[in-house]
């Protein structure tokens, strides 16, 4: 299935991984909306390990960007999939689920409650990806993407909320994931 | 994960200090390309290049200076000036930032065109897009209100000098009285529909964008300046001094006349639509005009340009122009004024019940209302907290009360509230009686508003609003349980139990009830889940990080919070779900019984009148939504029959599965059973010949 020379790995942090540049132009080609340099800071500097980057030989062809905090009003420890990308000629192959499992299984690491995240509501390959994982519609979100397109809300959760502890929780800062 | 849109309304504010700049830079390919951007004029300067040169020096490569404020979502609202997808202001490689002259057209006809393609920018907008890629983008438009014109006379176009136009040529009168006065028109009806939308709860950026880009929409010109110019206008086509043909000046006159009209209508206020003032049917008529003359127009595609969106105050990334075709605008300018005309019923007041039954119907139409209409509906509600324009709120909810619940008359006794003496019992039901008006007044009136928003905040906000709801039936639990006392109320004898009425509660319990059954209905609408089947042709591959009970738990999640009901446990749930000790065919029955018993009650439902089924106002809509019903039902039928005719034949691995929305029921989903299907036969149909 997977040639031999295709490897995963984290991102770690730039120094290690000098792909920032590839990463950028990867998923700008792969999703409508535009994202500024901060917003690949924003995620690469404080979750630089749940980022994975599949690479083909030294080539860049799928990357998963994550974050994982406190949930500002339950308290639960969310992770979010901000972005998944897989290079156009290497789609069909297994290799986002590949990702989003190194993703999800490195948040379960850390004790993620949950895993949430938004896709197109006719992105039925995304949707599909995900369902299969195990992630559920939870809510539509009314043109939420600058194209005028609508999304699903995708939730996983890990554990049960009874047995999340209700106690610290953090005035956090504003969660592109709302309620 | 969403971009910046959510910014888009704080900006702009500041925009008028501002002095324009220009930035140039070298791009990779080594062409020039530059920017726009904007700066204070008048501020002092100090130079901080060599400053921040030295800063960096002590970086390393790939550190990073953080400000542990800096958010999210702050990092998603900013833009990076130079990146074609994020910078509206950038010029491509050849692009000029000069204005070239606007096209100036001589034929009636380019008038009509332009007109029309006014039409579809403004319903684009109507729809969801913004000015930005819509009614701003025609030159005229930008020409028009570039300068931020004032009054009237300052609402003119500037253009240059033309041989083909000299002042008192017919030339000249189409562009500076015809299509000036439907511009100006057009703006102020933009103008009004804003105004509308702000007044009432809807949401920006996704239901509407009210954005303008510190552009005066001629908020100061009054409708009499705008009625004169437009009257003027049709009156120079009327004339002699217009020398076109009778279809064409007809054209032009039903598209002056509309904008009139509407904008009369647009910009009415309630008072006047209850002393039944309104003329939506004067629009609708001259649509029809402007339908049949449509193909005398020819479009101008040229005066319409993306570049305006570079002179726009905006901390948004570039849009696309949004003009949909004119047949599809057309059809969206026509259902506003017929739903606009239809929500007015709601001001011949016919009781409570009556009145929530309309606003579920019509808000549940597919297509949902626009939004236009959804927030008019909202003002002729509570616009400026009087109620359907002359009412008290107060009167509506014990209405509703009365009307659900068949309370006590001693609660509503007008001589209660004449009571003085806190002892007295009368003194004491008016005081329960207004907190519950008070208490439950603003969970009723928010509840009318929840269903005027977009289908998937509808849903959204109710998994918020059985909360308060639910918190509102234990208080209320407890105000009957005085009121009891103080109106001495006999018990009654129902199944060997005695029993109170617990009006108050028992009308807000049937409301969170019911709210619960829409957030769980709504689910199908809106797609986020569908029934699955237990014979497999519904392909569920294993889900390696989730379990059964987890996801239960997750669909449970908006109720577990409730009080009563209790969601049922998990295992209980799936015993009932799976009914592993039914065998699959006798399931199969009870279903068809199932279905046919729906059928027969459905039946019943629409055999009775729309008083007794609290559809006075919406009969039409509450007689589709019973018929829907009833064809889910046969639907579900037809699938059983099918399914089962399959297991019995042994011709199960045939079968294939698709839910089918179709014509059914949004909330009943129906199954389509159909057989695989076979090889698609050869592409050469039979009989023909190489
Ligand atoms: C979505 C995307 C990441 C999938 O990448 P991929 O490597 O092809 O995905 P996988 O091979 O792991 O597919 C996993 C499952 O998803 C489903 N799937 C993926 N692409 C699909 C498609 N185009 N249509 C239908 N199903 C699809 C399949 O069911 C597949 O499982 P199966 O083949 O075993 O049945 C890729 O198409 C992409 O980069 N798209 C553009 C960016 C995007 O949409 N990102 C997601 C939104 S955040």
């Amino acid at each position: 299935m997977e040639a031999d020379t295709i490897t995963f790995k984290a991102f770690g942090n730039e120094q290690i991984t000098p792909h920032l540049e590839a990463i950028r132009s990867l998923i700008s080609d792969g999703l409508s909306e535009p994202y500024s340099i901060y917003v690949y800071r924003y995620f690469l500097h404080q979750w630089g390990d749940l980022c994975y980057l599949a690479l083909d030989g030294d080539y860049l062809i799928g990357v998963v960007i994550c974050k994982l905090e406190k949930h500002r009003e339950h308290g639960s420890h969310r992770g979010y999939i901000a972005m998944l990308v897989v290079k156009e000629e290497y789609r069909g192959r297994g290799l986002a689920t590949k990702l989003v499992k190194m993703a999800i299984d490195a948040m379960i690491d850390r004790n993620a409650d949950e895993v949430v995240l938004e896709t197109e509501v006719t992105n039925n390959g995304a949707i599909k990806l995900y369902e299969h994982l195990g992630f559920l519609r939870s809510k539509r979100l009314h043109r939420y993407y600058l194209n005028g397109n609508s999304a699903f809300r995708l939730v996983l959760y890990l554990r049960s909320t009874n047995n999340i502890h209700q106690s610290d929780k953090v005035d956090g800062e504003i969660e592109m994931t709302d309620d | 994960m969403s971009t910046a849109k959510q910014m888009a309304n704080n900006s702009g504010g500041f925009s008028d200090a501002f002095a324009r700049l220009h930035v140039s830079d070298k791009v990779t390919d080594g062409q020039q390309s530059s920017t726009t951007i904007t700066s204070p004029a008048s501020a002092n300067f100090r130079d901080v290049t060599q400053l921040f040169r030295q800063a960096c020096q002590g970086l390393d490569v790939g550190q990073l200076v953080k400000d542990p404020n800096f958010t999210l979502f702050e990092a998603v609202g900013a833009l990076e000036i130079m990146d074609p997808k994020m910078d509206s202001g950038l010029l491509k490689p050849g692009e000029e930032d000069t204005h070239p002259e606007i096209y100036q057209p001589v034929l009636p006809e380019e008038i009509i065109g332009i007109m029309d393609q006014l039409l579809s920018s403004e319903m684009s907008w109507h729809d969801g897009a913004a000015l930005s890629q819509t009614v701003f983008t025609c030159l005229y438009i930008d020409n028009l209100l570039s300068l931020g014109p004032s009054n009237i006379e300052e609402a003119k176009f500037s253009l240059a000098q033309s041989d083909n136009h000299q002042p008192g040529t017919s030339a000249y009168q189409l562009l500076h009285l015809v299509l000036r006065a439907y511009c100006v028109g057009l703006v102020k009806c933009c103008d009004h529909v804003n105004r509308q939308i702000l007044a009432e709860h809807t949401y920006e950026e996704e239901d509407f964008v009210t954005q303008t880009y510190n552009v005066s929409l001629l908020e100061f010109v009054s409708i009499t300046d705008v009625n004169k110019l437009l009257v003027s206008a049709i009156e120079y086509i009327d004339s002699a001094l217009a020398p076109w043909p009778n279809n064409i000046k007809m054209a032009l006159k039903a598209r002056l006349a509309f904008r009139k009209f509407f904008l009369a209508e647009l910009s009415r206020d309630v008072k006047d639509m209850v002393e039944k003032r309104s003329n939506w049917d004067g629009c609708i008529t001259l649509l029809s005009t402007i339908g049949i003359t449509r193909n005398l127009g020819k479009p101008v595609p040229s005066v319409f340009s993306i570049a305006v969106q570079r002179k726009l105050a905006s901390t948004v990334p570039p849009r696309p122009i949004v003009q949909i075709p004119f047949e599809e605008a057309f059809t969206i300018v026509s259902r506003l004024c017929k739903d606009a005309k239809e929500i007015l019923r709601i001001l011949n007041y016919s009781g409570a019940t009556n009145l929530m039954s309309f606003f579920l119907r019509f808000t549940a139409r597919k297509p949902q209302p626009s939004t236009y209409v959804r927030s008019l509906l909202q003002t002729l509600f509570f616009g400026d907290h009087i109620a359907l324009g002359r009412m008290q709120i107060s009167q509506i909810l014990l209405d509703d009360v009365k009307e659900l619940c068949l309370p006590a008359d001693d609660l509503f006794d007008p001589r209660n509230e004449l009571s003085e003496m806190p002892t007295d019992t009368r003194y004491q039901i008016h005081q329960r009686m207004k907190w519950f008006i008070e208490r439950a007044g603003n969970s009723y009136i928010t509840l009318y508003r929840t269903i005027c928003q977009n289908r998937s905040r509808l849903r959204r906000n109710l998994c918020h609003l059985i909360v308060d709801w639910d918190a509102l039936q234990i208080e209320c639990e407890e105000i009957d349980g005085e009121l009891q006392q103080l109106i001495k109320e006999e018990p009654v004898l129902h199944n060997d139990n005695i029993s109170y009425a617990f009006s108050l509660s028992s009308w807000v319990y049937h409301y969170k009830l019911r709210q619960m059954e829409w957030i769980i209905f709504l689910g199908f609408e809106l797609e986020l889940y569908t029934a699955l089947g237990r014979l497999g042709l519904v392909r569920i591959p294993p889900q390696p990080y989730s379990t059964d009970a987890l996801r239960y738990e997750l669909r449970m999640k908006p109720f577990l919070t409730i009080g009563c009901p209790d969601v049922i446990p998990f295992d209980d749930f799936k015993s009932l779900v799976d009914n592993p000790e039914i065998d699959t065919l006798e399931m199969l029955e009870m279903a068809t019984e199932n279905t046919k018993e729906g059928r027969k009650n459905f039946d019943l439902l629409s055999k009775m009148s729309a008083a007794s089924s609290h559809a006075i106002l919406c009969e039409e809509g509450y007689r589709l939504n019973l018929r829907e019903y009833l064809r889910s039902c046969i639907g579900a039928g037809v699938a059983i029959v099918v399914l089962t005719k399959a297991i019995k034949t042994n011709t199960l691995v045939d079968v294939e599965v698709e839910i089918d929305q179709g014509s059914y029921h949004p909330w009943f989903p129906v199954p389509r059973i159909a057989s695989k299907k076979r090889p698609p036969l050869p592409a050469v149909p039979p009989g023909t010949t190489r």
